[in-house]
């Protein structure tokens, strides 16, 4: 910690005032006495350059204090960062202006596999994820080389941006016949169809790159009113051009997210009365 | 907040009638090994500060690469290790001559070992020119200084 300019210069004045030899000849209770006024000079310059030091101590602890590690999770934030149609600073890793409205990377998880670092990355379409597009505009090679600038030297990166895993559900579905038609649809109001909206819900609901377990559809389906017994026949997702796979229990979206068509969704409604 | 001139500070702290050329000079005198802490302390912190603002992240390491070497042009440039793969031509057993270019099927391309996929290096500085082995331990210690611990690279001529 610094010390005032005053006790600096008291300092000075009880050294001279010590000494026996000084203090015979300086000895004026002047303010301006020309040896107080040279001593108190002498302090600011000390004072000076301990304030300095200390300045200059909090200048990089703040920096310190805001340098992260550089794990999955800060990958994760800088693909965030990154906005469409911005240069970023020359040699630095932000851009000028922070403008959200230039994010386009809504949802990003990085995984580790190998050594490499897997960047799975989406936008958002409306109320749909998807992938960065890659022509028409090309979103895509912006953000790569965007990510080549900011990471590591020598990390290796795969950037994930793709359609989300389809899913594709076969299920029996015993409803209440006093609140569901035959067809599925509430019978209060056709348009709606509790079972399939809510397996979209639920779909949509999961966090980004999120596990997705069968399971838990079927307890988000028995809280959904009419619906009382789903039971899954079968479940499978598929990414890119792979064969459909049956899901073993719970499955991470290989995209990130899994969509479900209405070619995919297959509900077999039963009645549930007793016969 | 780091910039102090030191003769307005000698002229300041003098009352205006003792402010003569012997008074201030000798206090000028008198604050000289000051002056030179404070421009030593001066030349430590934007080292620090410098330092401090680069990190292993390819903009950063870049840019003190080339605030180093390349101060004007700005050439220097860090690439990824691999995306070539290794084409076998001929094994040497088989003790066949080979042609790699027969002037008719136009170029046949070389790549330096840290071009190939699976080699042993994660990242490649391309420098501009050749640079003597002084200014390669340079480049190389600078390199070290601010890579991540562990990654392998290569510096080429490009």
């Amino acid at each position: 910690m610094a010390r005032t300019v005053t006790e600096i210069h008291q300092g000075i004045m009880d050294s001279i005032a010590a000494d026996s030899v000084l203090n015979a000849k300086l000895y004026s209770t002047s303010k301006v006495a020309i040896y107080r006024l040279f001593a108190y000079v002498i302090a600011v310059a000390i004072w000076m350059h301990e304030t300095l030091f200390d300045e200059h101590k909090a200048e990089v602890n703040a920096i310190l204090a805001s340098q992260q590690t550089h794990n999955l999770q800060w990958y994760a934030n800088k693909a965030k960062a990154f906005q469409y149609g911005d240069a970023l600073l020359p040699d630095l890793d932000y851009y000028e202006t922070p403008d959200v409205d230039k994010q386009i990377v809504s949802h990003a998880a990085v995984e580790e596999v190998n050594g490499t670092l897997y960047m799975k990355v989406a936008k958002e379409n409306g109320t749909e994820l998807a992938p960065l597009s890659t022509d028409g505009p090309d979103e895509l090679t912006p953000f790569t080389e965007y990510i080549k600038a900011v990471k590591d030297a020598g990390v290796k990166i795969f950037v994930v941006s793709s359609q989300g895993d389809d899913l594709k559900l076969i299920m029996d579905v015993w409803y209440d016949p006093l609140v569901i038609a035959d067809d599925g649809t509430l019978l209060s109001d056709s348009s709606q169809e509790p079972a399939k909206d809510a397996i979209k819900n639920y779909i949509k609901s999961l966090p980004f790159n999120g596990e997705f377990i069968p399971a838990h559809l079927v307890d988000a389906l028995q809280l959904t009113q009419g619906i009382d017994i789903p039971v899954i026949l079968s479940c499978e997702t598929h990414f890119g051009t792979n064969d459909f796979s049956t899901v073993d229990g719970k499955v991470v979206p290989n995209a990130g997210y899994l969509v479900i068509l209405d070619e995919n969704l297959t509900l077999n409604y039963r009645a549930n009365v007793r016969s | 907040m780091f910039e102090v001139n030191w003769a307005t500070v000698v002229n300041w702290l003098m009352p205006p009638v003792l402010r003569t050329a012997f008074n201030l000079n000798l206090l000028t005198a008198f604050l000289s090994p000051f002056q030179a802490l404070y421009n030593q302390f001066k030349i430590y912190r934007d080292a620090n500060i410098y330092t401090l603002n680069h990190n292993s992240q390819v903009c950063y390491l870049q840019g003190a690469l080339n605030d180093a070497f390349d101060v004007d042009q700005r050439r220097i440039r860090i690439d990824d290790a691999g995306g070539e793969n290794v084409t076998l031509l001929n094994i040497d057993t088989d003790e066949q001559p080979l042609m790699i270019d027969d002037d008719g099927t136009g170029y046949f391309i070389t790549h330096n070992d840290s071009a190939y996929n699976g080699g042993s290096w994660d990242f490649i500085v391309v420098i501009p020119y050749v640079m003597s082995s002084s200014e390669l331990y340079r480049l190389k210690a600078l390199v070290n200084y601010y890579k991540l611990a562990g990654k392998r690279y290569d510096v080429i001529v490009g």
